[in-house]
Formats: structure tokens, C-alpha cells, sequence
């Protein structure tokens, strides 16, 4: 198992228990639940600890996030140049397409306010985004599923 | 002559693909060209930058490679369309230092950000780097702590407490172990001052933790960094791996007595884990929850032990201060706050980006100076300071000299350095109530006015804002305000109303057009207010029509064009898009029938 792998890297700290869910976040892309019951078993933390700590957190997720995850910057810069807006937009455009295909979802600041509005699409930074941009992405995101 | 070229690898330009310049920079540059990355020039809006000797590049392509080596590099000739373009008088500006957007800044920490490579430490040793720790070695703790002291530099984390008397705190606190921690958790939606740091010049910032280990006597350092800033996070790693190799971490530095690790830690999104008391919780494997003060982490911090921790940009300023002496940063800003103020200025103003100012600089000066006002003449409204903490200062205040007790006064705070303006387009109401949601999201939920109070002071700004607003909302929402700023447990609810006080301070006329009139003049609000183009103004470019979302713009170039209020959604894409402000907001279309 991927967590003990983990756990080990962490001398089984309990301490670290938040790099390590981070690590096992990093490599699935979500919490699978084996997983974290192994790493419960292994670091010696009750379940009911570590989900306490899970829902605390709100970078961690429990279901298997979609092939290209958008997530839409809702941070001060991006609200108000108008963010919510192209989620808006976007969220209708790819209504069509499955859940597990593309994904949408707020975050607070990317830290490139700079360039607000901005969208996150499988993990690259898009800055600047317009209504056109965002159709252009959605249009995009329904090429790829055709293939 | 060799040539230097340095490609922009921040965040901001990478997303622009700057990586992929420097690659076709780096294949086909001759033997008399260097090509290098440097972390963010804090210019991001004009991204991606390339810096060539001294000639600053903006928006930059992957074709423009080709360009910049042949006609630039071989031929000395400047390539005049990607030069910067001054928004005030559409001229180019060829060298760095005669933008107005640096020229008018005082750059100290950000000195090295853009010029230096942050992966490789010989760029900053040659810089002049780790001189302050050998410095600091001999001078030992008594004297380190004297002199931060005496320069009189006060926390750039948000409250601004003198940092030398908290080292002194930790310093005096019994203890065998003892910690020191960065705070990169920069929780401030809408800035990144601390990321643009950490990923363009990680080592003044090590530096100067280790500058406060020597001072406090801690053996360990941990950083906690935001889980959303990957790229920091390396850069940050690559740091401590290249320093440990020259033996500037680890056992017996440079000859000394003094021994040093760092741990770096990633965070898993709170914002309440900023506070510090909630961030040693987290470090500590636990909820992110903070609790009661005293005890102070200076006495009872990580693992129970004496804990110094200090923000990104006050490490930072102790590199520096310790190189150049208190003297010399007592010389800029002002009596009650030395030295430099870095904002990260953004929202509707022309030059967004990271800048360093001293303190005591005008608001006026930094949003119409440096930030080059606001963009297709719109008026200035409001600049919210301090993100969700702070608050919004109205036009009548722009000659406000900056610093933190006079932006307090404003009914606002200095906070860690989010500079975030906003233009007649952005409903007053509307942001605080934006505010407000975000902070009632993150209450961690521990104490009753914070966890009730913020929820229940959102849910009348919903009504407000929804058009459903009472006359005495505004007396209840003050009345909540003040209880959950005093009763509140930490930071996060104690700083809450901010944003909801100093707007009904400044801006009360509009919250009562909202709920008298049911008219929200910034054309934002749903169902409170109508679009209509004005003629005398309208240049038939038919931007409006194409822009919009509902098809709402009925029309053509020839006989020009009109919004159809019935099947107008608000959506305001026309307003962004008109060139010259000739779309108005009028009130809603029940009302004028009345
Ligand atoms: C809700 C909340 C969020 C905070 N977020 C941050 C933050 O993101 N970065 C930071 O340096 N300090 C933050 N602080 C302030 C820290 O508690 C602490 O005062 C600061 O790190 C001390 O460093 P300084 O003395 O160098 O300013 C926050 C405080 C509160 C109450
Ligand atoms: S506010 Fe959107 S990236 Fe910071």
C-alpha cells in the first residue's frame, strides 16, 4: 500500500499526518478510503482523528476527481473582474458533458491575481480570461471527449 | 560581449508558457549569450517578460525567441513592438528602470526578484547573499536582537508587532528546544506577495530565518507554505537542498557553534490556519483550530516549546537589515513604521502586480502613480486593504500617507499586503457581502460569534442585496458587527465585520439605495437596476451585441443598437466589453412603470 510507504517516509509520526495525506492526495488525485484506513492502521490514529481532519481541510477530496478538472478562481482580484460570472458561463456551456469528464469548482486565489480573471484547467494557469476564452476552452473540452 | 537574457519564470509568466521561450532561447542562443530564469518581476499583467541586458520585454512569444537572438542580440536592433507600452501616452519605454511602474517604487526585498536565477545559489551568493548569517554568527544573539530592535521593524504578517521584541520574548522563554516558522500560508484571497518571494529569491528569506534562530536560540525551522502554491513549494525545497550542500544548513555553520534544519510543510487549504496559534495545531498534525491567547507561542508554541514565527517579508527585511544596518532602514518610511510596504496591487487599475513602496506613501500615489490609474476611464471607487481583515477607503482619503496605524484609523489594516481596487462597476453592498461569505466559510466554527454571527450578518446582506432589505438591517448589521469584533475568539472573527463596518461607514448611501430605492447603481445586484446604451456616446462597434450572454442586444451597425430589457439577464458582459462607457445603469424597469 501507497500509505505505508508514506507513513514510513514519516518515521509513522502522527504529527505528519497532514504531509501525509497531502502525498497520498498528490498521487491518486483524491483520498481513496483503503488508503486511509491503512495509514490509520499504521500510524496508530483512530479513523474518527483522521477524518476530523480530513473535513477540516478543504484541499482534501474523497471522490475520484474528473479527467480535467477546471477549478475557477474566486479570490478578490478574480471577483471583481467578474469570475463568478464566466464560472457561470462555463458551468452552462459544458452542462452536457459527463461529471467525470470535466469538473468545475471555486478555489480562493491562484496567487496570480495579476492576471484575474483566472481559471485552473488540469493544473495550468489560464489568466485573463474573457467570455470568448472560456467558450473557446469549453469547445475544446468537447473536442476532447469525441476522440 | 556576452548578453544576459532573463526569461521570467514566476507563475504569472509560466501560464503564458515562458518555460517554452526559454527552451528555444536556450537551443538556439550562441556562445556570447547566457540565458537564465528569474523568479517574478512582479509586472505579471505585462507577462511573459524577458529581460535582455537591461531592455524589458512584455508579452513576449514563442516567435519573438527568434527575434529577440537575431535582430536584437546580432543586429543591436531593438524589437520596438514588444517594448512597454505607457498606457498614459501610448509610449514605448525601452529600459527597466524608466517605467514609471518601477521608477516610482523602492525596491529593497524585491530587489533580487526578477534579477536573480532562484534555483541556483551562486546567483545569490554573488549577490551579496549569506553575508548577513556570517554576519549574524558573530555578532551573536544579544546583538542581532538589538539590532532589529532598533530598526524598528514591525511584523509584515498583518498586525505589525515589533519584531525584535517578540524575538526577545522567545529568546527569554525557558525552554531547551525552541522553534521558528515561517508563515507562508498567505491567505488573503487576491494577493501573493509572499509567493512571488518565496519562488524568486527563497534565500533571503532562509536567510533570515536562520538570523532569528541565532537570535531566539531555536536548532529548527519549519515553513508552512499554502497547498496552492506548488511551484514556491519547489523552489523553496530546491533552496534548502543547494544551502545545505554549501553548509549553511546543517551542523556547525560556517565554523560555528550554531546548527540549523528546516522542514518544510505543506498546508491542506484553511484560511484560519494564517493565525498562528491555528497553524501550530496544524503543523502538529491536528485540526487547524486556534485557541486562546496567552499563552503566547513565544512561551507555549509547536509541540509546547517556545515558538517564534514571523511572516515571509519580515524575514526578508532582517536579511536586509542586518546587511545594511537599522540606521539605514529606520531612513525610509515613516517614525511609527520604518522601512518598506510590499501590496500586491490588483483589481481595476492599469498596472496590476507586486510592488515595494516606503511606508508613508500616498494611496494616490500608488494606485494612479505606479498602478497608472484605473482602467478605461472608470472612476475610482474604493481600495480595499487587507483583504477579508481590512477594509475599503473611499476617494476622500487617496492622500492618506500609508502606513499601519493610519490605515487603522480608516477603519481598515495594513494586513499582509493585499491592495485590491475597485472601480463604479463593483456593487459596495455586494463586495462586503462577498467578504463576509468567504470569512463565514472559513470560520473554523470553535466560538459562537464568529461561527453564528458571521452567518447571520451575511444572510442580511443576502437580503439586501436580493432587494428584500429593511431600513433597521443596517442598525442590526452594525449592532452584530461590534459583538462579533469583540467577543470573538481570534483574529479571523475579531477582524471579520471590517469590510461590512468601514463600507456602512463610508459608503451608507448606497446600502440605503439598495433597500429604499431597490436600486443598485454599480449595475450588479440581480433584478436591481436595468441596462440601457446611451446614444449620444455609442460608437455602433457592436462589441455589446457580440458580447453578450443572453443575446439580449438587438440592433445593427447601421441603425444602431438597443438592450431588450425583457430578456436582458444583467449579465454585464456589455458593460466590460463597450469602449466607451456608453452602456448606463438605470434603475429597474417595474420601478420606472410605477
Ligand atoms: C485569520 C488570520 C489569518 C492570518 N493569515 C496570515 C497569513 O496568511 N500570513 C501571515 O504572515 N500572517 C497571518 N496572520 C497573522 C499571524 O497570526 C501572525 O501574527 C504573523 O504570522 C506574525 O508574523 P509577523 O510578526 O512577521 O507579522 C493571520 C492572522 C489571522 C487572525
Ligand atoms: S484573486 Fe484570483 S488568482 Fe488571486
Amino acid at each position: 500500500m501507497l500509505s505505508q510507504e508514506i507513513a514510513s517516509r514519516y518515521k509513522n509520526d502522527k504529527t505528519a499526518i497532514i504531509q501525509m495525506l497531502n502525498a497520498i492526495q498528490d498521487h491518486y488525485g483524491y483520498l481513496p478510503k483503503d488508503e486511509i484506513i491503512s495509514l490509520s492502521k499504521s500510524i496508530m490514529l483512530p479513523m474518527s482523528k483522521i477524518w476530523g481532519i480530513i473535513t477540516f481541510y478543504s484541499h482534501y477530496k474523497l471522490t475520484r476527481p474528473a479527467k480535467h478538472p477546471v477549478r475557477v478562481c474566486s479570490g478578490t482580484a478574480c471577483h471583481v473582474k467578474n469570475s463568478k460570472l464566466l464560472k457561470d458561463v462555463f458551468e452552462e456551456l459544458i452542462e452536457d458533458l459527463p461529471e467525470d469528464e470535466v469538473s468545475v469548482e471555486s478555489v480562493a486565489c491562484l496567487g496570480c491575481c495579476a492576471l484575474a480573471p483566472v481559471f485552473e484547467v488540469n493544473g495550468e494557469v489560464h489568466g485573463g480570461m474573457t467570455k470568448k476564452k472560456v467558450e473557446e476552452l469549453a469547445s475544446e473540452l468537447h473536442g476532447e471527449e469525441m476522440r | 560581449m556576452t548578453h544576459r537574457i532573463k526569461v521570467c519564470q514566476g507563475t504569472g509568466c509560466l501560464s503564458s508558457k515562458s518555460d517554452e521561450i526559454t527552451d528555444l532561447l536556450r537551443m538556439k542562443a550562441g556562445e556570447d549569450v547566457e540565458v537564465t530564469i528569474t523568479g517574478c518581476h512582479g509586472f505579471c499583467s505585462q507577462g511573459p517578460i524577458v529581460l535582455v541586458d537591461d531592455v524589458l520585454y512584455t508579452h513576449t512569444t514563442k516567435t519573438d525567441s527568434k527575434f529577440i537572438l537575431e535582430n536584437h542580440i546580432r543586429d543591436g536592433k531593438i524589437l520596438k513592438n514588444r517594448l512597454y507600452k505607457n498606457p498614459a501616452d501610448k509610449s514605448r519605454i525601452e529600459k527597466y528602470g524608466d517605467i514609471p511602474f518601477y521608477s516610482k517604487q523602492t525596491r529593497i526585498l524585491l530587489e533580487r526578484c526578477g534579477n536573480i536565477d532562484p534555483e541556483n545559489i551562486d546567483d545569490y551568493i554573488s549577490a551579496g547573499g549569506y553575508q548577513s548569517l556570517k554576519k549574524a554568527i558573530e555578532l551573536g544573539p544579544e546583538a542581532i536582537i538589538e539590532i532589529v530592535k532598533e530598526s524598528g521593524l514591525r511584523g509584515r504578517g498583518g498586525a505589525g508587532f515589533p519584531t525584535g521584541v517578540k524575538w526577545e520574548f522567545a529568546r527569554n522563554a525557558p525552554g531547551a528546544q525552541k522553534y521558528i516558522i515561517i508563515n507562508a500560508d498567505e491567505g488573503d484571497p487576491g494577493a501573493f506577495m509572499d509567493r512571488s518571494i518565496l519562488e524568486a529569491d527563497p534565500h533571503s528569506v532562509i536567510e533570515g530565518m536562520m538570523i532569528g534562530a541565532i537570535a531566539i536560540g531555536a536548532s529548527i525551522g519549519y515553513i508552512y507554505v499554502r497547498a496552492e502554491y506548488p511551484l514556491a513549494v519547489s523552489r523553496f525545497r530546491k533552496a534548502v537542498k543547494q544551502a545545505r550542500e554549501r553548509g549553511y544548513i546543517g551542523e556547525n555553520i560556517l565554523g560555528s557553534k550554531f546548527s540549523f534544519d528546516i522542514v518544510v510543510n505543506e498546508g491542506a487549504g484553511a484560511f484560519v490556519c494564517g493565525e498562528e496559534t491555528a497553524l501550530i495545531a496544524s503543523i502538529e498534525g491536528k485540526r487547524g483550530n486556534p485557541r486562546q491567547k496567552p499563552p503566547f507561542p513565544a512561551i507555549s508554541g509547536l509541540f509546547g516549546a517556545p515558538t517564534n514565527i514571523n511572516n515571509v517579508k519580515s524575514f526578508a527585511a532582517v536579511t536586509w537589515i542586518i546587511k545594511h544596518g537599522a540606521e539605514k532602514f529606520r531612513s525610509l518610511g515613516t517614525k511609527d513604521s520604518p522601512g518598506t510596504a510590499i501590496f500586491s496591487l490588483t483589481g481595476k487599475v492599469n498596472n496590476s502586480g507586486l510592488i515595494e513602496v516606503e511606508m508613508g506613501t500616498t494611496l494616490r500615489e500608488i494606485i494612479f502613480g505606479i498602478g497608472g490609474g484605473i482602467p478605461k476611464n472608470k472612476k475610482f471607487k474604493a481600495v480595499q486593504t487587507g483583504g477579508p481583515s481590512g477594509g475599503c477607503i473611499p476617494e476622500q482619503y487617496l492622500d492618506t500617507p500609508v502606513d499601519y496605524s493610519t490605515l487603522a484609523d480608516l477603519g481598515s489594516i495594513m494586513g499582509s499586503g493585499g491592495m485590491v481596487v475597485i472601480d463604479e462597476s463593483t456593487c459596495i453592498v455586494e463586495f462586503a457581502k462577498y467578504f463576509l461569505s468567504f470569512t463565514q466559510k472559513e470560520s473554523c466554527g470553535k466560538c459562537t460569534p464568529c461561527r453564528e454571527g458571521t452567518l447571520r450578518a451575511k444572510e442580511i446582506l443576502e437580503r439586501i442585496t436580493s432587494g428584500n432589505g429593511k431600513l433597521s438591517d443596517l442598525e442590526d448589521l452594525s449592532k452584530l458587527a461590534r459583538v462579533i469584533k469583540t467577543t470573538s475568539l481570534c483574529g479571523l472573527g475579531q477582524t471579520a465585520p471590517n469590510p461590512v463596518l468601514s463600507t456602512l461607514q463610508y459608503f451608507r448611501e448606497e446600502y440605503i439605495e439598495h433597500i429604499v430605492d431597490g436600486m443598485c447603481r454599480a449595475g450588479v445586484c440581480k433584478g436591481m437596476f436595468s441596462l440601457e446604451i446611451n446614444h449620444d456616446v455609442c460608437i455602433n462597434c457592436s462589441k455589446c451585441q457580440k458580447s453578450c450572454t443572453f443575446d439580449s442586444v438587438l440592433g445593427n451597425r447601421e441603425q444602431g443598437f438597443v438592450i431588450n430589457s425583457e430578456t436582458c439577464e444583467g449579465c454585464r458582459a456589455c458593460l466590460e466589453s463597450c469602449p466607451v462607457n456608453g452602456i448606463e445603469v438605470r434603475p429597474p424597469i417595474e420601478l420606472k412603470v410605477k
